[in-house]
């Protein structure tokens, strides 16, 4: 038989022969010394040029792929989030205890204790949140896993939930309805009274059930889960916004490569702004405890859900929608901030539309504050 | 998970660092992958993708590609998220710095089919895609190859040789 080429030898040990072609290089090569050796020879190129092409990925960035890993579980941010939301919500619930009904109010101030130990600041929250809901038995404390385990958090959230109404009406302005669908969203904007009738109709019931006694039952408090809607609404009108809740800064702090700013859309949505100094990323993670609502109250605040949609106006398209994937039940847009040409990220659980809104208050807030806080 | 996005995460960091390889410049790999993507977005099916997407780049590297900024942004996006992944290589020394401009040297000096058909094989593509995006025969993508790596091989040991007898002149 003729000697392979060298060609055919590179086939064979790319592994390119077709089976008979190879069986039959095989054959050869067994007893042919002078193939022998030029296999040897051509393995020898193959593993130096591969070697030699190694040293060309030291391009000037200077970055080398490796194994994706997660700087933060998803569900810590989650969890750290939750903290924030119910601490936050209990001490504005405590703080317009006087004017609201004892009775009420005994339950959220048992919990907003031990929240408000467990959130000191955005800051700790990450390192002490998971121990501390680890190490503490009660029921109440657990229930500040409320997004990690969505049953358990309905405990806390059924006070907050009897407050909202009161909070509002001191106010002079109704809170906008509840969401019923797991699309629970930051509505900004008033539904207006018709709306504003049924949130308050939609909450009658839990109100009645988990009031006074046992609210730490969560079959008790079947409407619970959709807690921070009521929270934060109370919250925007606390705040004065009506129309639109204002962002604020709760929180900053500074970590390996960048910095983490809380900022609190309303008590039931708390958003952390990552910008990350060295590679400009900036991720925005807003967490909301919502978890799905039980169907009568779906049922219910459907038509109204709807019918608010559609008055909602489509968010200005101000910058592109870059991105839209949906990480298991959590949405996140992506955009590439124009001016800074930076990377944002904004995920949490809401839906790709409400996303957009919360993405342009971020927008706004972020221009607003540029000039204090350059980045 | 859009069907770019998932081409994208499948197959950008083989296609950038194959563009790295071949244009020595980071920012533009990543820019003509993006280019790259862009075009697979436009392409209403495609038969072997990874075939597909290693000769569009080819050809963009040759054609200077117009951009699609907003195209170029979701993927810049993308790129972004996949650098997040990414940890920055030790610092690199003389040493490497030195092997990497022997590697460029040799590299260039491979005549542009053997080099595309080398690089693209070290991204793994078999023998028919690398014929497919080089429009080449099957049969001839071995022979290709073998020349490629032996020339690499032999111009590299030859810069090195001529780099160790640089550093004993100047020792001596």
């Amino acid at each position: 038989m003729q000697h392979l080429d060298e060609g055919t030898i590179h086939a064979w040990l790319d592994g390119a022969l077709s089976p008979e072609e190879a069986v039959r290089a095989n054959a050869h090569v067994e007893g042919c010394p002078q193939c022998q050796a030029a296999v040897a020879e051509a393995r020898g190129f193959i593993a130096a040029s591969s070697r030699i092409l190694t040293a060309l990925d030291d391009a000037p960035r200077g970055v080398i792929p490796m194994a994706p890993t997660r700087r933060v579980q998803p569900w810590v941010w989650r969890v750290a989030a939750t903290v924030l939301v119910v601490a936050t919500g209990t001490v504005l619930l405590v703080k317009e205890r006087g004017s609201e009904s004892r009775s009420a109010m005994s339950n959220t101030a048992d919990s907003s204790a031990a929240s408000a130990e467990l959130a000191p600041g955005p800051a700790t929250i990450l390192s002490r949140q998971t121990a501390a809901a680890d190490s503490t038995a009660s029921t109440r404390t657990t229930s500040q896993h409320a997004t990690a385990q969505p049953a358990t958090a309905q405990p806390a959230a059924a006070p907050a939930i009897r407050a909202a109404a009161p909070v509002g009406a001191v106010g002079g302005v109704t809170p906008p309805p509840i969401r019923a669908t797991s699309k629970q969203d930051l509505r900004l904007d008033n539904g207006g009274a018709r709306a504003s009738a049924d949130a308050r109709r939609l909450t009658a019931p839990s109100e009645s059930k988990s009031d006074v006694v046992e609210p730490v039952a969560p079959a008790r408090v079947p409407g619970a889960a959709a807690a921070p809607t009521p929270l934060r609404q109370a919250f925007g009108t606390v705040a004065g916004g009506a129309a639109e809740t204002v962002l604020r800064e709760v929180a900053s702090k500074r970590v390996v490569g960048g910095t983490q700013t809380f900022y609190e859309i309303a008590p039931g949505d708390t958003v952390m702004l990552e910008e990350q100094t060295s590679s400009q990323l900036q991720s925005v993670v807003t967490t909301l405890s919502t978890q799905g609502q039980p169907a009568r109250r779906a049922e219910k605040a459907a038509a109204q859900v709807e019918s608010q949609q559609k008055t909602q106006p489509a968010p200005p398209p101000s910058v592109a929608a870059l991105h839209d994937a949906q990480v298991g039940e959590r949405h996140s847009i992506s955009w590439l901030d124009p001016s800074t040409r930076r990377v944002i990220i904004l995920s949490g659980r809401h839906s790709q539309q409400e996303l957009e809104r919360i993405r342009d208050q971020i927008q706004r807030l972020r221009g607003s504050q540029s000039k204090k806080n350059p980045e | 998970m859009t069907d770019v996005e998932r081409l994208f995460r499948t197959y950008n960091a083989a296609l950038v660092r194959y563009l790295t390889r071949r244009l020595g410049d980071r920012d533009w790999a990543e820019e003509v992958a993006q280019e790259t993507f862009v075009r697979a977005l436009r392409q209403p099916s495609i038969q072997n993708e990874r075939a597909w997407l290693f000769a569009v780049a080819t050809n963009l590297v040759r054609d200077e590609a117009r951009k699609d900024s907003r195209r170029r942004k979701h993927l810049a996006l993308l790129a972004e998220e996949e650098r997040e992944s990414m940890v920055e290589p030790a610092e690199t020394t003389l040493e490497r710095a030195q092997e990497a401009a022997m590697a460029r040297k040799a590299v260039d000096a491979l005549a542009e089919r053997d080099r595309l058909a080398l690089l693209m094989r070290e991204e793994g593509l078999d023998y028919n895609e690398i014929a497919e995006a080089l429009q080449l025969s099957p049969g001839s993508v071995g022979t290709t190859l073998s020349r490629a790596r032996r020339r690499l091989v032999e111009s590299y040991e030859a810069l090195q040789k001529s780099r160790e007898e640089r550093e004993k002149h100047a020792a001596s």
